[in-house]
């Protein structure tokens, strides 16, 4: 075991403890428990924002998949960037303001609110559901790889660690936990990225294009060609996978629930922009210099790992994997607290109607953040078949879904609620069918059928029935005031 | 390099400028609601 890599984890590891224990103080009420009291700065909800779309598939994975594919998969890069710009331009001040105006705590509640549907609420919550615990199922398990790589610890016991710091920051502090834990693991990750992009570039020592060329001459090209690792259509599936993830998943757009004012929404703006349009691009470059270094990997994942443990001296290579697992920590932490408040508020309070005060309200929430993190652990440490078929769509189609139903509910007033239920529902569930059965006429991926789905129901269903009422709609679309 | 790293290094640049022009107005009150 390499002990300075394993104390600096362990010092990383307790100090998200405490930062969850300390902020278990300011979560009183369920606003704060669920959007830190709707007054987060722009530079906080900037780093959230990041950390949580900064995940390890993108430290590991992506870094991976450059290494594999070869310079054309840059553009997966740009994919995300410019939906994150789409996301903060359109929706970051439509969302903090009406979230704060009608009192939304959720995803859900938004549905409810504009869609004046309660059955909105209820699939929106099941998709939720569907989609996000695979997502966090995927981030214990690389976790799990992770800790088992580094520091030998068996890999069972590994996700187990991982998942009990997690879930206990958040089940004790909420909204505020991930939010100070966040913003550290953001730094650290910026941190991670811009010593493997440096460690990277001058160990290659100049001209990366010809090396790379040098090594894998099927990815040295501007677009997939005859022997690439893709075909185009696999390509292009996998920029929209990633282009309505970073577009519409609602763990980034729930963010917009907690930004204090339009001030801090334009400084959040600026941060999150200035970060996404340089690292998008040096993700990829790591992976790139990664081939030219390792050129026979068993596996690209292994990529990062194997610059760290080669390139770097230990302590270095310590806040890199601390990174790596604050990446990790950063996604899933959200994840769970939004999915606690889908069972919490939106399933339990909201649909089922119970009747408990405020103060039971975040108790139960935090009893359900530990219960579902007590499921994704056990998952984690043998995912069940379906649960990894779907891993890594799963942040694709949740985007198409809820980006249907803020984009479409904030800018497109004759959409209602049959549209946007069965838009979402058949979009899913066209999705789950193609990965399930693998089906995939001309290289297709499941995405395009989701979208294609969801589009065409989407349409049917609003103009098969009546639209929203004019109150709800005056609320959402008012007369220009100015 | 390759003519896509220099696309792809002109769309975020693209994406920068277009960030910086709209800085302003994103911060618009659609709802009038006076902030």
């Amino acid at each position: 075991m390499k002990w300075t890599i394993f104390i600096i984890l362990m010092v990383y590891f307790v100090g998200m403890f405490i930062i969850g224990v300390i902020s278990n103080k300011k979560s009183k009420t369920v606003e704060d428990y669920y959007v830190a009291g709707r007054k987060l700065g722009g530079v906080l909800v900037a780093l959230v924002y990041m950390s949580s779309l900064v995940s390890a598939g993108a430290l590991v994975g992506w870094t991976g998949q450059a290494w594999s594919y070869g310079f054309w998969f840059i553009y997966a890069g740009c994919a995300v960037t410019i939906a994150t710009f789409i996301c903060w331009r359109f929706l970051s001040g439509k969302v903090m303001r009406i979230s704060k105006k009608l009192d939304l705590l959720t995803v859900p509640d938004f549905l409810e609110a504009r869609f004046e549907s309660k059955a909105a609420r209820l699939i929106s919550g099941i998709i939720l559901l569907v989609f996000t615990v695979p997502l966090m199922v995927s981030q214990f398990k690389a976790a799990g790889i992770l800790l088992n790589m580094v520091t030998g610890i068996s890999y069972d016991l590994s996700v187990i660690v991982f998942g009990v710091i997690v879930f206990v920051y958040v089940a004790f502090g909420g909204y505020y936990a991930v939010v100070y834990t966040d913003a550290v693991q953001g730094g650290l990750v910026l941190v991670g990225i811009f010593v493997l992009l440096v460690t990277g570039l001058s160990a290659i020592g100049g001209n990366l294009g010809a090396q790379y060329a040098a090594v894998n001459p099927a990815g040295a090209t501007s677009w997939p060609t005859v022997g690439s690792a893709l075909t185009p259509i696999a390509l292009i599936g996998v920029l929209m996978n990633n282009f309505f993830g970073a577009l519409g998943a609602p763990n980034y757009i729930k963010g917009f629930y907690s930004l204090k004012s339009p001030k801090e929404q334009k400084r959040g703006y600026l941060i999150v922009m200035a970060i996404v349009c340089t690292i998008e691009l040096a993700i990829v470059v790591i992976g790139l210099c990664g081939r030219v270094i390792f050129p026979n990997l068993e596996s690209p994942d292994h990529n990062v790992f194997n610059m760290i443990d080669k390139l770097l001296p230990q302590f270095l290579g310590g806040a890199v994997l601390a990174a790596i697992a604050a990446a990790m920590m950063s996604t899933m932490d959200g994840l769970l607290l939004m999915c606690a408040s889908t069972v919490e508020n939106d399933i339990m309070v909201k649909v089922f109607k119970m009747n408990i005060t405020e103060k039971q309200r975040v108790l139960v929430a935090r009893i359900t953040v530990v219960v579902i993190g007590v499921i994704s652990v056990i998952w984690g440490l043998r995912p069940p078949v379906m649960l990894a078929t779907l891993m890594y769509p799963a942040w694709g189609i949740l985007g198409v879904s809820f980006a249907l139903v803020f984009y479409g509910g904030l800018y497109w007033k004759r959409l209602n609620a049959l549209g946007v239920c069965m838009g979402m529902g058949c979009g899913a569930a066209v999705f789950l069918a193609v990965s399930a059965t693998k089906w995939s006429p001309f290289g297709m991926a499941p995405i395009m059928f989701g979208v294609i789905a969801c589009v065409i129901a989407t349409l049917i269903g609003t103009y098969a029935s009546k639209p929203t009422s004019k109150e709800t709609l005056d609320k959402f679309f008012p007369e220009k005031t100015k | 390099m390759f003519t896509g790293f220099w696309i792809a290094l002109a769309i975020q640049a693209i994406v920068w400028v277009l960030t910086w022009l709209s800085k302003d107005k994103i911060t618009e009150d659609p709802y009038g609601d006076g902030e």
